[in-house]
């Protein structure tokens, strides 16, 4: 079954406001069963389409009718590497970057970017060993040990497939990471 | 028209015969232009039988899709014997193959035609008689039916007999007119018994391809890509493990289950924790990698400090540490007295400089005297230099009580040099003024004092490294903080090298102060030394250029090692080489020769083949050339090849004299280098002193029928053999891997480890600290790697595309991102 979509320009006179509308349905010379389900008023002469509510564009990861369990990836980053996270998800993902440096890092060495450098964010305090720095995309929040921290940049995003991220920090120090997100796909198309 | 997959055509191979490659057959028949069906192996007697994938269950997808070339894939399991029973037609094997070739396109009409697939073809010698088979399918296919195809898969080549796995059988260019397509099997660099690596790793590519498209038409050219990678465990020796190579194969989803967190070590069950990891991109290789289960890495560099003669170097991107010479380290414990070479009193000639006296002969003497405030017992260490090796001798006195130093040994490594020796030790010395003095020996010694202290000690150094391991707990699968079970271990990645003499001279001709008259003299003819005059380096690269006979200013040579690399220009001709007294070790450019003379008579000779260097490449892309000798007694071993290949043995009458390097007419030579012809010095060695304050030590080879000198790390043979015949552990040209017992470390703590070479040459590479269950490192193939390599085919080399070894084992995804072939 296909829903078709018919839209009429209502003519108004110039000088008068519209109290009300009323539709009629009318049908004839047919049999079957014809379903009216949405009634949308636009202004203008132009129909400009229909798009479903963002909640429902993108939606968790389903497997067996449920939502996945957030994914997380554990690792060590010395000097600089790009990192791949395996997003098994079918879209983009909002992602939480964990950084705890081994060793003590200053201001503005630490940077974080997407695939070969985009989208990059740049961490504008320095940072101790044993510090917690997080990037969350999540709940959009900068954090040093909790507290608010400074940042120059962008949230980050893990792209579906082998999502490739690079990690840059002080030269020959090294950080344990953690990179954690919620697996997403496409809840409904366009209309 | 223009063609839209033109250079986009895609081969794949049917091997794996899993669920994933029916279902790639199934679903994204439309991405493929050619498959080659693995299912005929051919024997020793030319007969084909049908092992692999099994027909019946390929004509669904025979069916399904019509525009596919389907092959008959013929494959040799990498049997050489097979091969050669081919290549030579032994009892008629390859008339029976050919006529096997018809047999199965008959039974099997709708095939494309076949895929020709034989491995280990053996020397560039069978170049001629594989050409000939290759020619005779070629012709056997093309008479049997015209239209049926012939694909040949080939091993990756960089040249002419530029094979790394010997099949220098294969010549491109002649092959190329034998064949419809040729897949050339650029994968398998890295493998299960090689060090952990990109399976086909960028540099190697480049070769094959600049090379390749060189040769062949490139449409005919499929680029051979692996689908699959390698997991390689470094926590422990393959021996301790039970299992003959470290590396496992792995397809893209056991690469995406170690990465999420389903493998571990322990047989994908508990102790071991799962723990979901990163993954690496090398942007150079364009590949990625891992690290599973290990919880700290680092390369040389990243040593928190190193001491010298410790030096940096990279190679490949890898940046490690070595050393080049060992230089002596001194320990004093308290210094009382600190006297340098300038005596209180002295008679006869003695030459006095702020520092030193030397004795300008045997009457002369020098005297410095001393104060101990404290009668005890003390060690004296005086510091000496033997300029030469005829200058080798001097007596020291302490309080009229003499002892001589001299030394003999060539390859003694502080010839030259400024060293520390023992005068005395834990000597007894009452409170008041003592003397030191100087005497005899041979003149020419230089003294630069000594001094009194508590505790002497001296040993040569060939640096060290500290690392600092870090562990830290990671998150596992269910979200809680784990780390190993039982502990962790070390695993070094270090390159060893095969031992070379024990060096007497190494001579490049670099230094600014170009060949001093103390240590070098033209026995006759002219020589000069170009050095770049364009470069930057303290140590310009340079060139000794001329004719007739250099030498070091020393005659008491005798039982030596010696090698040159030298270079024919464009005017040359003649002899050049090395020599040793009246024996004559060269290249004969006019013979084409390897040739051993003692005086005007020819003693030996190997053929070979070497060309000159136009004038315009002579400074910067010279064809050089390595010509060696090694004498003991009255035997010449010659050597010549970058590998030091032995050529010939000769015996020889006495060879004892001057020696240095020798050249008829002019030629250039890059490197002259002297070592001992009986003693040896490994490059495998190293001590590791872990956190618990306990020193291991690793690398060493066992040796037979030689004589270790401890202090300096060298060994000699106790008879006439080749160094190779002492061991019987190979020393691989990879890196090897060396692992730490059990170390009771705890998450969240520094701990520092310090690696101290024994031996010079030695790579510090990397470190990985892991969990003591297991570690590996992983490499695999992702999408955006086989697409980048995909693209380079196309764009770069104007390939006719690539062949995808094999189908089942790629990412699945790869698919929709290859275009459609109808």
């Amino acid at each position: 079954m296909q829903f078709s979509r018919f839209a009429e320009t209502i003519q108004l006179k110039s000088n008068n406001h519209v109290a009300g509308v009323t539709v009629t349905l009318k049908i004839s010379d047919c049999t079957g069963t014809i379903y009216f389900t949405d009634l949308q008023f636009q202004e203008g002469d132009q129909l400009t389409g229909y798009t479903v509510h963002t909640s429902k564009m993108l939606t968790k990861m389903q497997e067996n009718g449920q939502p996945v369990p957030p994914r997380h990836y554990n690792g060590v980053v010395r000097t600089a590497e790009t990192v791949i996270l395996f997003n098994l998800g079918k879209t983009s993902a909002g992602l939480d970057c964990y950084i705890y440096p081994i060793q003590d890092m200053t201001a503005g060495s630490i940077e974080l970017s997407q695939g070969m450098g985009a989208h990059k964010v740049r961490f504008l305090d320095p940072v101790n060993a044993g510090d917690e720095l997080a990037l969350k995309a999540s709940t959009r929040q900068c954090l040093k040990n909790g507290s608010p921290t400074r940042k120059d940049g962008f949230y980050q995003y893990s792209a579906a497939w082998d999502s490739k991220h690079m990690v840059k920090l002080e030269e020959r120090k090294s950080a344990r990471v953690l990179f954690e997100f919620q697996e997403m796909q496409e809840g409904g198309d366009r209309l | 028209m223009r063609d839209f997959l033109k250079g986009k055509r895609c081969m794949v191979w049917s091997f794996m015969g899993n669920a994933r490659m029916y279902e790639a057959l199934r679903d994204y028949g439309d991405r493929f232009d050619t498959v080659g069906i693995f299912t005929f192996e051919v024997d020793a007697t030319g007969t084909i039988t049908e092992t692999g994938t099994s027909i019946s269950s390929m004509l669904p997808y025979i069916q399904k899709w019509p525009h596919i070339k389907w092959l008959l894939t013929i494959m040799n399991h990498g049997i050489a014997s097979i091969f050669s029973a081919l290549r030579n037609n032994e009892n008629g094997a390859k008339d029976k193959f050919l006529n096997e070739i018809i047999r199965i396109m008959d039974k099997y009409p709708w095939c494309a035609g076949v895929d020709i697939d034989l491995e280990r073809g053996g020397g560039y010698e069978n170049k001629d008689a594989a050409n000939a088979l290759f020619r005779d399918i070629y012709n056997t296919v093309k008479y049997y039916d015209s239209t049926k195809l012939v694909n040949i898969c080939l091993p990756g080549m960089t040249g002419v007999q530029g094979s790394v796995g010997g099949e220098n059988w294969c010549v491109y260019a002649d092959l190329n007119d034998y064949c419809d397509t040729a897949a050339i099997m650029s994968y398998g660099m890295a493998w299960a018994g090689s060090a952990p690596g990109p399976v086909s790793p960028r540099d190697w590519l480049e070769g094959i391809y600049d090379y390749a498209v060189s040769v062949m038409s490139p449409d005919k050219i499929f680029m051979g890509l692996p689908a699959y990678g390698w997991n390689w465990r470094i926590h422990d020796t393959p021996e301790n493990l039970g299992i003959t190579y470290r590396g496992v194969s792995n397809t893209y989803y056991a690469a995406k289950y170690w990465m999420t967190g389903v493998y571990n070590f322990t047989g994908d069950a508990p102790p071991q924790p799962f723990i979901p990891i990163v993954a690496y991109w090398d942007d150079y290789n364009k590949v990625p990698w891992a690290l599973p289960h290990v919880y700290d890495y680092m390369e040389g560099w990243d040593a928190v400090s190193w001491e010298y003669p410790l030096l940096k170097g990279v190679y490949n991107r890898r940046r490690y540490l070595t050393s080049y010479g060992k230089e002596q380290k001194a320990e004093f414990g308290t210094i009382y007295i600190d006297r340098n070479g300038v005596p209180d009193e002295y008679e006869g000639n003695v030459i006095i400089t702020d520092e030193m006296a030397s004795l300008g002969d045997d009457q002369a003497s020098a005297e410095y005297r001393f104060e101990i405030t404290e009668a005890g017992y003390y060690d004296i260490a005086v510091q000496l230099c033997f300029p030469y090796w005829d200058k080798n001798a001097i007596i020291v006195s302490l309080d009229g009580n003499s002892k001589t130093f001299s030394e003999n040994r060539l390859w003694w490594p502080y010839w030259r040099r400024v060293c520390w020796l023992t005068l005395a030790k834990g000597v007894f010395l009452q409170e008041g003024t003592h003397a030191v003095s100087i005497s005899g020996g041979v003149p020419g010694v230089q003294f630069y004092g000594f001094r009194v202290c508590s505790g002497f000690s001296e040993y040569p150094f060939a640096g060290e490294a500290s690392f600092m391991l870090s562990p830290r707990r990671f998150k596992d699968v269910n979200g809680v903080m784990v780390e190993p079970d039982r502990g962790f271990k070390l695993t070094f990645e270090m390159l060893r090298r095969k031992p070379d003499s024990a060096l007497i001279w190494y001579e490049d001709f670099r230094d600014r102060n170009i060949l001093p008259e103390n240590y070098w003299t033209v026995l006759n003819g002219e020589w000069d030394v170009w050095q770049d005059p364009g470069s930057t380096e303290s140590r310009r690269y340079s060139q000794l250029e001329g004719y007739g006979k250099l030498v070091w200013k020393y005659d008491g040579f005798s039982d030596i090692h010696i090698r040159a690399r030298l270079a024919f220009p464009q005017n040359s001709s003649g002899r050049a080489g090395v020599f040793l007294g009246d024996i004559f070790c060269c290249l004969n450019y006019d013979t084409q020769r390897v040739e051993l003379y003692q005086g005007t008579s020819l003693l030996g000779s190997y053929s070979t083949s070497f060309s000159k260097t136009a004038d315009a490449d002579l400074r910067a892309n010279p064809n050089m050339y390595t010509i060696e000798m090694r004498k003991r007694g009255n035997k010449v071993r010659v050597y010549s090849g970058a590998a030091s290949s032995l050529c010939f043995t000769v015996n020889v009458n006495g060879g004892s004299g001057y020696a240095g390097y020798c050249s008829d007419n002019r030629t250039v030579c890059e490197l002259l280098r002297l070592g001992d012809a009986w003693v040896y010095e490994p490059y495998e060695r190293f001590d590791v002193e872990l956190p618990d304050g306990t020193i291991t030590s690793f690398g060493r080879l066992a040796r037979t029928g030689v004589t270790w000198d401890d202090e300096f790390q060298v060994f000699s043979v106790n008879s006439d053999v080749e160094e190779p015949d002492t061991r019987s552990e190979e020393i691989s040209l990879d890196y090897d891997f060396f692992h730490s017992q059990l170390l009771a470390l705890s998450c969240g703590n520094d701990y520092e480890v310090k690696i101290i070479p024994k031996d010079i040459n030695i790579w510090i590479s990397r470190l990985f600290l892991g969990d003591a269950d297991g570690f590996s490192i992983l490499y695999y193939q992702d999408v955006d790697s086989l697409v980048y390599w995909a693209n380079e085919a196309a764009y770069r080399w104007k390939l006719r595309g690539i062949a995808i070894w094999s189908l089942g084992q790629e990412d699945m995804r790869l698919w929709e991102a290859l275009p459609k072939q109808i």
